[in-house]
């Protein structure tokens, strides 16, 4: 620490750093130094040990509409496994072999998701949407605030229908739950219905059953939004061509909207990865660059070295204006290995 | 003179480095319990958020042991974490104005009042919130060589360096910054502006 007289007026800015705080990031460094399954087990012992004990009931499976109002251990129709900390509000608004919603309401949830291709896997809470491909990780919600922590897998955090961060093992995000109000030109809301569910069943202990769930009308004019989220759902249930066509349907009919840029780049990827297409690639990568948002940037520019040595193009030009501009990324190797 | 405690030598950087290399956990932990009140207060300072600064510590953190191979000199950890930490914290602050712009992020001014710690004197309080509230308009990478420059009081070439770019590139963002600094001054000292 610097003497006080020579203390400059940045050294106030401090932050709060408790031991408890050290050792919560310590952790989550930990776990991405872990090999996967180790990993996993480490969250739950980590998270069984912060939360005091886990109530295990005799595992019953939750059906559409349950209400977890408690500490508990429970599997899903789809066979994933879900467990609530003490104080948790959650309900199940799909709970079927090939789509299971739950929205959180408030307190922590820990899921170890099964893997399967075709189904739908999201946790809502407030305006956001954590999608979810077969994975471990943990939602925490307090107040008007949420925390993601991927334990295993890969997974998608949404407001609304745009992606705000794809999260892969050791990763987290937080932020709000709720979206502020948008002066927009269209909105983001999808139209829900009630509707009652005939018969009421008996309740176990832990989670009751709910009179009603929410289905969707199906949306009139298609937007931005919309031909987004139907792109996003294609990428997640494994169609990459059809997720490539919507990606680039987006940024043809709506070349000036904001999600027109990060469109170009997941069409980017999907083409060259996914469908093995250098050219369409480079060509989308072409408008991703030239209408992204800065944060994509680095990742767009690392894939346009790979798609140019795909193609069979000169990507040596490239490659030194990446590693020149982004001497510590994480990419480097990457790049350096797709053209040597 | 058997009741002298001896404490133990302290690990050089290179030689935890060298072992973290090869995978030793106990090694990174070290590192780690060594850094990480560093890279918190750089990702604080910067972003001037504490909700942002477990994320970008722990990203940080984890890119940096995962890079450990491309570092080619073990001894010089602390740098190399800095402008990790650094770039982390432009791209936070990068990603924060987009989703403000999209509005899909509250736009949360700095919480001025946690800014600073309970022995600052009373006018270093005064004008460290009062740029920070400026700096809240300013592109991320302006506002950070700002900070680095005028606060942390880095040379240009160390600057260059923590952020990963050019002495000239450096240089043009200053000026920039600067120029929006006295700018932003000038119009609120205006009356009628608050």
């Amino acid at each position: 620490m610097r003497p006080a007289a020579k203390r400059r007026p940045i050294d106030h800015v401090t932050p709060r750093l408790g031991n408890e705080r050290v050792e919560r990031m310590w952790s989550v460094v930990e776990q991405a130094q872990q090999p996967s399954r180790r990993r996993w087990m480490y969250v739950a012992a980590a998270a069984a040990i912060a939360l005091g004990v886990w109530r295990t009931w005799p595992s019953p499976a939750l059906t559409s509409g349950d209400v977890v109002s408690a500490a508990t251990a429970v599997s899903l129709p789809d066979g994933s496994e879900l467990r609530t900390a003490e104080a948790t509000e959650l309900r199940v608004v799909h709970a079927e072999p090939e789509e299971v919603e739950l929205a959180l309401t408030q307190g922590r949830l820990q899921l170890d998701v099964s893997h399967r291709t075709r189904r739908r896997f999201a946790v809502r809470v407030g305006d956001l949407t954590v999608l979810v491909r077969g994975t471990a990780f943990t939602v925490e919600a307090k107040a008007q605030d949420v925390r993601v922590q991927v334990a295993r897998g890969l997974v998608e955090v949404r407001m609304r229908q745009v992606v705000l961060a794809s999260l892969s093992a050791g990763q987290s995000w937080s932020g709000p739950a709720v979206a502020p109000p948008v002066e927009a030109e269209e909105s983001f809301e999808e139209p829900v219905q009630a509707v009652a569910t005939p018969e009421p069943t008996p309740s176990t202990p832990g989670h009751e059953r709910r009179p009603a769930r929410r289905v969707r009308e199906k949306p009139a004019p298609e937007t931005a939004a919309m031909l987004l989220e139907r792109a996003n759902d294609a990428r997640l249930a494994g169609d990459a061509r059809a997720a490539a066509d919507l990606y680039q349907e987006l940024r043809t009919r709506f070349p000036r909207d904001p999600r027109a840029g990060l469109s170009a780049f997941e069409l980017a990827r999907i083409s060259l990865h996914a469908l093995h297409d250098p050219q369409r690639a480079l060509a989308a990568l072409q408008f991703a660059l030239a209408h992204g948002h800065g944060f994509a940037r680095e990742d767009a520019e690392a894939l346009e070295v790979e798609a140019l040595a795909l193609a069979k193009q000169d990507c040596g030009a490239a490659r030194d204006r990446f590693l020149g501009a982004y001497p510590n990324s994480a990419q480097r190797t990457r790049v350096a290995r797709a053209c040597p | 003179m058997d009741n002298v405690v001896r404490l133990q030598d302290r690990v050089d950087d290179g030689e935890l480095v060298q072992r973290a290399q090869r995978g030793d956990l106990d090694a990174k932990r070290q590192l780690f319990q060594r850094y990480v009140a560093l890279a918190s207060a750089i990702a604080f300072r910067l972003t001037g958020h504490d909700s942002d600064l477990e994320d970008i510590v722990q990203d940080s953190f984890i890119a940096a042991f995962a890079g450990l191979d491309r570092l080619a000199e073990p001894a010089a950890f602390r740098g190399w974490l800095a402008s990790i930490v650094t770039r982390t914290a432009i791209a936070t602050l990068r990603k924060r104005k987009l989703l403000s712009r999209l509005g899909l992020l509250r736009r949360e001014p700095v919480q001025l009042e946690l800014l600073t710690g309970p022995g600052a004197p009373a006018d270093v309080v005064t004008e460290l919130r009062a740029v920070y509230a400026a700096l809240e308009s300013f592109p991320a990478e302006e506002r950070v060589t700002l900070l680095l420059r005028r606060y942390d009081q880095l040379s240009l070439e160390q600057i260059a360096e923590q952020t990963g770019t050019s002495l000239a590139t450096v240089k043009r963002r200053l000026v920039r910054a600067e120029a929006r600094l006295h700018k932003h001054f000038a119009t609120s000292d205006k009356p009628g502006k608050p």
